[in-house]
């Protein structure tokens, strides 16, 4: 299959010519509405391949005849076509394109002018990305678009996870579909190079996405690359370096709570020394089971209990692990263009160091030709090809450590064996590996992932007539992930050795997974105008057919050391395993789009999705949308007010369920049937997502302001749980995949943009965009269920989606009435300066404890204890032009979404989190070790540690100075520009870890969670862009 | 015309060329990943693997952490730990408190994993058994034998476990469903469970040939040595599942020793490739920084040690001990990593150090009948029996004297039983899940409120349904489900 591709694509490349023609001289001046010149504009005889680009000062000369029609085009401002006349100089002001001018393609019957759209889709044009480009697609939505909830994962080429509007499902992804010139890209937006991308349009509402059935329910990214025009050649280089940092460290607690050795002090510099301990001569601070550095004696704990002991060294082992990662993207790209043929090709090499020592972090090389050849008036054709390579060797976890260890545990320590780095540098603590050493051995082996991956998406479009074509669109990713997990053989691990370590003997693990996904679609356009009426239809026939397949091999205890290969093991020791899935679909469409008298518009459409992923019994389901919108200020004069349209839609989409849940499932591993086992469910169908979605669209103040507001009410039905099964009496079987439960979202957004200055050297315009969205459990035909992180999260009727569940400490005296033990008053009882209910005569001793809120039987009451959810989100773009110099920022707010704070939690039980240092405190408000152990509740999810996850985060800002001028068309440059860009520079938080844009991985359901357990810090970075084009 | 023709002709090859590429439209796709039902039930190729794989998912469930032989460790105050993990610090706290047995509990999976695994075991066993009980699949089957003497061993291990921990059984065989359709009593269960272990015992009894390694990766090789171990079951299931002393002392001793007498010669070993094959009930329990051995455990053998910790203590000296498994078997820690807020009865100044080549090299055997174990069955039916001179010489002549160099115990019944517990205690405090628990259990020597047996898991009372229900604390009936005694 693939030959046959690689074939038309070839025979593509090669039809790629460019024809000029030579005629009479035409001159001028292309600037924008307020008289400044624009650098880089299109300028093309139309209707032939004649075509130039104006220099830096927006002079043009093209060689045109009489008569003939010269079109000006430049981003974000609408064409003008001039006819040539008498005069040689034409000089034009071209009019920015005004939101409600731009075109819509996603969803709808035909390309749709944003003012005669009758669903909300929100779009990002080239412009908006531009400002500072992100690393990746999904990088680029950030705080951009209202209703789109972004968090970053932090490590270099992570990405970021997606929620537009709100969530929809109980178990699987909560990311929209993402499509990208067509292709469905099953890995999501990370590896998306935005230099390359022309628009992105974001359908979030299940209305809106009705047209993409079964997948959309969690809304759909639809992205648009860049490609060649007719008439212009450019080839356009932009170079970024930068560095990243971790500009917020987390206190940690600076003491101890033991006894110091009476000659403390003897030792200080090189260890804590502690009475009761024994020392060996030479002692490095570290800990070890025997040997040389072996401790003998126990330590006294202080007999107030307070941690307050000075220790005798102090590191900072954030600044010790963390580094100044080095940033750089060189990205270059050529387009050009003729009648027949328009190409743009692209190379990006993006690699990112990330901020953990000894990594060689992310790179990522992507390449791009996207062809556009004009077969014959009637035939054309289309291919967009992205092939991306991907080696990452980031860190894989140890940074949580640097918060952990004690400040006087030596990591600088070699180990016996003279490699660098103690593996168990705590002095104190015996569970505590060396971080240094991880990375170290990770540094040294062959561990790392690598990933192919290639997009193709190719169209071909028959046009019968100028009211109807035929498109066949055919598209593929093949994604080929690669990872390799090697432990040497002298790798250290806990073990009965004389140090309590010794060697592994190492492991390798090798796994490949191969992900092809194709989509074959047939749509039929129709576009007929009948007198006031404008009429647009399409009927569409679709096929998807996906298959993965994985291998995995492991083997323990090398036989000869330094050959990580998996033929280096006893047989014995090796394990196999693989998995294999199809996916196939079908799908078939119909939309009209009705506009009457360009201000009554109607839309309808409707789908019929067939899927493998459905039960025998439920292969097929259909979704529909029905909208419309009223241009009212085309009815109705309205001071101040240049556009009002009024739009309403109701529409289902939904969710597939996943791969095997339909299928008995006794799951076979290593040649053994597993004994947890699920009954198969034949009438499993697909959740289903019903919106209704009212939306308001005002241009006013003489088009400078613009106004985008939509109230969305989603309810998703049958939602997929899996659901406990009695075994007894289910052969053995304790799970079933079922449709069980209803799920309500609501969200209010709007979004707002301002030209609050057009001066001819100052330009300034703004954006506020805001969203607020609830969303709550209102039926589940099951019991309830804990899901997520920890089980942290509840399903359960009458309960918000996204709150969190766990034990709570008693914080009033009245609940503690309630629970008072036999014997005791409420008089005994205060509450204490951190708020917990506490016996008063414990205070300030080592019996002072928070006390767990209990039920009637005395059981840990399970209660909520946060929620995850926003209150609201805003963002606030500023764009400031002076002259030649822009100053760009872009803030993001999160109000409210609470973060269980494990780290710290899983740090209190270590005391090395700054609560339990008591130092600077009155003597009447310390607490003991032991009270801050009671705090820890023995790791269970618990009120105490849920934090408000608000912040407010300067997450872009750019200075950008036009150069063109300066190179003065020098080597054949005709723009130029020199960015200072810094992201995520300011965040102002209460949140007490590393940053409040938390998310954790759950695989229970698939979804991400607000459960800080450690996870990658997310970065200030500063870069320097350079961006020229020839 | 001639440029349309052309040019539809130019754009249905390039259709062709499109939909020539492979890609399938059928809608109904297999799940090449798992077995289903009819092909379990019915090939006989299928059946066989299956009945080669039960003992091992018996015994991978059983000594997971999702099962509750960790909990079970510190309950009977053999083991010590204040980790939370696996219900280990719950369950031993003081006073003991009842077993939480709600759906939202962050430890349920300790009762739900090994109720489940067992159940699916014993599904398979039956449909096994089904199997055999065709001539024509019977015959299909390599090792026929093997297959059945197997099915019905797993049948045995599936009840009799489940007698051993839960309140309830739900009896069932290659016949269906058998019993109080509300769950059978403990004791009905075991003797469903034995009826089905001497089936066992008696089809083994056929096997002529080797019997293949997928069973027991090569830790039983022959039909007799199946026996043996059948025995051992047979013996360790009987004797154990009393709730009380009296109980015990009701138990069949005649049939115990019986078994016992048949058991393992020699300790019986599981060989780890630590792929399938692996013993996380050892691990987590003497693994460096987990659990430790109970202060209790160390008083056995060093008399004026404390068998508790003294909270005014920083540390304990190392403990001195005629029995050479103190040296041995245990390592000493002068350090307590333990936190004092979860109390300091946790604190201990040993682990256990005998399966240290185990948590190092990891493909080395660990026990799973010791030979001790049946050698106390046979000392403890001989003094229910009343012939304490015979339980002697069955102890003196047991590990308590080979590998601990006790002096000989006098036949006298005290001292025959508290060599008995003594040595249980000492020689084989990890050796398989519950036996430290069900011996505990057994003497009434639990602390009050320790639950006697698991109650049925709550996510599975929810699905049926059925009302949550638990035991221990002073949940149940005192005596019946939670101890009323206690060694303090």
């Amino acid at each position: 299959m693939k030959t046959k591709l690689f074939n038309l694509l070839t025979l593509s490349l090669m039809m790629v010519f460019h024809v000029t023609y030579a005629q009479t001289t035409v001159t001028g001046v292309v600037s924008d509405d307020t008289g400044v010149p624009l650098p880089g504009a299109t300028v093309q005889v139309v209707g032939t391949s004649n075509g130039v680009t104006t220099d830096f000062d927006g002079n043009y000369s093209i060689e045109a005849n009489q008569g003939d029609v010269i079109s000006f085009s430049f981003v974000g401002f609408v064409s003008q076509d001039v006819t040539v006349g008498a005069s040689s100089s034409i000089n034009v002001q071209l009019q920015p394109t005004a939101a409600l001018d731009e075109v819509v393609v996603t969803g709808v019957a035909g390309a749709t002018s944003r003012k005669k759209l009758s669903v909300t889709v929100a779009s990002l044009s080239v412009d908006d990305i531009e400002k500072v480009p992100a690393s990746s697609a999904s990088g680029a939505l950030l705080g951009k678009v209202a209703g789109v909830s972004i968090a970053n994962i932090g490590n270099p080429g992570g990405g970021s996870t997606i929620i537009l509007r709100g969530a929809t499902n109980f178990y699987g992804s909560q990311e929209p579909l993402v499509l990208v010139d067509g292709v469905t890209v099953e890995g999501g937006l990370d590896d998306v190079n935005v230099d390359d991308i022309a628009s992105i349009e974001i359908v979030k509402g299940a209305s809106a996405a009705a047209l993409y059935g079964s997948r959309a329910g969690n809304g759909v990214v639809v992205v648009t690359t860049k490609r060649g025009s007719k008439g212009t050649s450019q080839i356009t280089f932009r170079s970024e370096t930068g560095f990243n940092k971790i500009t917020n460290f987390i206190d940690t607690n600076q003491t101890h709570g033991w006894v110091n050795a009476d000659d403390f002090d003897s030792a200080k510099g090189t260890f804590t020394k502690l009475k009761g301990m024994i020392y060996p001569v030479g002692y490095q601070s570290v800990y070890a089971d025997g040997g040389a550095q072996y401790v003998g004696g126990a330590r006294i704990e202080r007999a107030d209990n307070f941690s307050l002991s000075p220790f005798g060294v102090y590191n900072d082992f954030q600044k010790a692990f963390f580094r100044e990662g080095i940033m750089t993207t060189n990205y270059i790209s050529s387009s050009s263009g003729n009648d027949k043929v328009r190409t743009l090709f692209s190379f990006e090499n993006y690699t990112n160091e990330g901020v953990v020592k000894m990594n060689d972090g992310y790179k990522r090389q992507s390449y791009r030709a996207n062809i556009d050849f004009d077969v014959s008036d009637k035939i054309k054709f289309s291919a967009s090809n992205n092939f991306v390579v991907v080696n990452d060797r980031s860190s894989t976890g140890a940074w949580r450590t640097a918060t952990r260890i004690s400040p006087d545990a030596n990591v600088f320590l070699d180990n016996p064996d003279g490699s660098p780095y103690w593996y168990k540098p705590d002095p104190h603590e015996s569970e505590i590996n060396n971080p240094l050493y991880q990375e170290w051995n990770k540094d040294r082996s062959t561990s790392g992932v690598k990933e192919n991956k290639f997009l193709g998406g190719y169209n071909l479009q028959y046009q019968f007539s100028s009211n109807l074509n035929l498109n066949a669109a055919y598209a593929f990713e093949s994604r080929d992930y690669n990872s390799i997990s090697d432990s040497p053989y002298d790798t250290y691990t806990t073990t009965a050795d004389l140090e309590g370590f010794g060697y592994s003997k190492g492991s390798l693990s090798m796994y490949n997974f191969q992900d092809d996904s194709q989509t074959l679609a047939t749509t039929l356009n129709y576009a007929q105008e009948f007198g006031e009426l404008d009429v647009k239809g399409k009927l569409n026939y679709t096929i998807e057919d996906r298959s993965t397949q994985s291998f995995q091999a492991s083997g323990n205890d090398y036989l000869y050391k330094g050959l990580p290969t998996l033929d280096n093991f006893d047989s014995s020791t090796v394990s196999i395993t693989s998995n294999s899935t199809t996916v196939r679909s079908q799908n078939y469409s119909a939309i009209i789009g009705l506009v009457f008298q360009d201000k009554y518009i109607l839309d309808g459409l409707w789908r019929n999705d067939g899927s493998s992923l459905f039960g025998p019994e439920n292969k097929w389901n259909s979704y529909y949308r029905v909208s419309g919108a009223w241009r009212i200020s085309e009815d109705f004069s309205i001071p101040g007010v240049d556009e009002l349209k009024l739009n309403v839609a109701v529409g289902t989409s939904g969710q597939r369920p996943g791969f095997n849940w339909q299928y008995e499932q006794t799951s076979l591993s290593g040649g053994q049937l597993s004994s947890s086992r699920l009954k198969g469910n034949p009438k499993l169908k697909p959740s289903e997502t019903t919106e209704m979605e009212v939306g308001l669209n005002v241009t006013f103040g003489d088009s400078r302001y613009t106004l985008e507001a939509a109230y969305s009410d989603q309810s998703t039905v049958d939602q997929f749980m899996a659901i406990g099964l009695f075994a007894p009496a289910s052969a053995g079987k304790n799970l079933q995949w079922q449709n069980v439960g209803d799920l309500e979202a609501k969200t209010i957004e709007a979004a707002l943009r301002a030209d609050i200055f057009r001066d001819s050297e100052f330009k300034w315009n703004a954006g506020v965009t805001y969203s607020s969205t609830d969303s709550k459990i209102v039926k589940l035909n099951t019991a309830k269920q804990q899901v997520g992180v920890n089980g942290l999260f509840l399903l359960q009727t009458d309960t918000e989606f996204g709150s969190m569940w766990g034990r709570s400490f008693v914080y009033d005296l009245d609940t503690m009435a309630k629970q008072l033990p036999a014997g005791d008053a409420i008089g005994d009882y205060s509450v204490n300066s951190d708020g917990l209910v506490v016996k008063t005569a414990d205070i300030g001793t080592a019996d002072e404890k928070g006390i767990i809120l209990v039920d009637a039987q005395g059981t840990p009451d399970f209660v909520q204890i946060g929620n995850q959810n926003a209150d609201f989100r805003m963002g606030l773009t500023s764009n400031m032009t002076y002259k030649k110099w822009n100053l760009f920022m872009l803030w993001d707010m999160k109000s409210g979404g609470d973060i269980y704070n494990q780290n710290t939690q899983w740090n209190t039980i270590s005391e090395r989190a700054a609560i339990v240092d008591q130092t600077g405190k009155a003597p009447g408000d310390m607490k003991t070790r032991k009270y801050y152990g009671s705090l820890y509740d023995v790791n269970q999810g618990n009120k105490w540690w849920v934090e408000d996850g608000s912040y407010t985060k300067l997450r872009e800002l750019a200075v950008t100075y036009d150069l063109s001028s300066a190179v003065n068309n020098f080597a054949g440059v005709t723009s130029a520009k020199i960015s200072f860009i810094g992201r995520n520079l300011l965040t102002i938080t209460d949140y007490s870890g590393w940053d409040p844009e938390v998310t954790a991985y759950s695989s229970d359901v698939g979804q991400y969670f607000s459960v800080d357990q450690g996870v990658y810090p997310t970065q200030s970075t500063y870069s320097v862009s350079l961006n020229v084009k020839f | 015309m001639n440029k349309t023709l052309k040019n539809f002709t130019l754009f249905f090859i390039s259709i062709f060329a499109f939909t020539s590429c492979e890609i399938e439209s059928d809608l109904y796709v297999s799940n090449p990943e798992s077995p289903d039902d009819t092909i379990l039930a019915s090939d006989p190729v299928a059946l066989e693997a299956t009945a080669q794989g039960l003992f091992r998912a018996f015994y991978m469930a059983n000594t997971s952490y999702r099962a509750p032989g960790h909990m079970f460790n510190t309950m009977a105050d053999v083991s010590s730990c204040s980790w939370g993990n696996f219900g280990m610090k719950d369950m031993s706290s003081e006073p003991r408190a009842a077993w939480n047995n709600g759906t939202a509990y962050g430890y349920a999976y300790v009762s739900e994993r090994i109720f489940n695994a067992l159940y699916s075991v014993s599904t398979d066993a039956n449909l096994i058994q089904k199997a055999v009980a065709q001539p024509a699949v019977f015959a299909k089957f390599d090792n026929p034998q093997v297959v059945d003497a197997m099915s019905k061993f797993a049948q045995a291990l599936t009840m009799g476990y489940n007698a051993l921990y839960f309140d309830k059984v739900w009896l069932s065989d290659e016949n269906g469903p058998s019993g109080d359709p509300d769950g059978a009593s403990p004791a009905d269960a075991m003797t469903f469970a034995l009826g089905k272990l001497d089936a066992a015992i008696t089809a083994a009894g056929s096997i002529t040939g080797a019997i293949p390694t997928p069973y027991f990766n090569g830790s039983i090789t022959t039909g007799a040595q199946l026996i043996q171990v059948m025995n051992g079951y047979g013996a360790r299931m009987l004797a154990n599942v009393a709730r009380t002393s009296a109980q015990r002392g009701a138990t069949n001793w005649s049939k115990v020793k019986t078994y016992a007498a048949a058991g393992p010669s020699a300790d019986w070993m599981i060989n780890h490739d630590d792929i399938v094959w692996y013993d996380l009930f050892k691990t987590y329990l003497v693994y460096p920084g987990w659990a430790r051995i109970d202060m209790r455990t160390i008083s056995f053998m060093d008399s004026t040690y404390d068998n508790y910790w003294d909270a005014t203590k920083t540390i304990y000296p190392p403990a001195t001990s005629t029995d050479t498994r103190l040296a041995s078997d245990y390592k000493y820690l002068s350090g307590q990593n333990f936190r004092p807020e979860r109390g300091s009865y946790h604190f201990s100044s040993y682990r256990y150090g005998r399966y240290d080549q185990y948590i190092t090299e990891w493909t080395v055997p660990t026990v799973e009948i010791p030979v001790t174990e049946m050698d106390m069955y046979r000392a403890e039916a001989e003094a229910w029996g009343g012939n304490a001179a015979a339980a002697a010489a069955i102890i003196n002549g047991s590990s308590y004297v080979t590998r601990g160099g006790n002096a000989a115990v006098a036949a006298v019944a005290a001292d025959v039983l508290a060599a008995i517990h003594y040595e249980r205690i000492v020689e084989m405090p990890l050796a398989s899940p519950g036996l430290s628990f069900f011996e505990m259990r057994g003497k009434d020597l639990l602390q009050a409120g320790t639950l006697l047996h698991m109650p049925i898991p709550g996510s599975a009372l929810v699905s049926i349904p059925k009302d949550i229900y638990t035991y221990g604390g002073t949940q149940g009936v005192a005596g019946t489900d939670y101890s009323t005694g206690g060694w303090r």
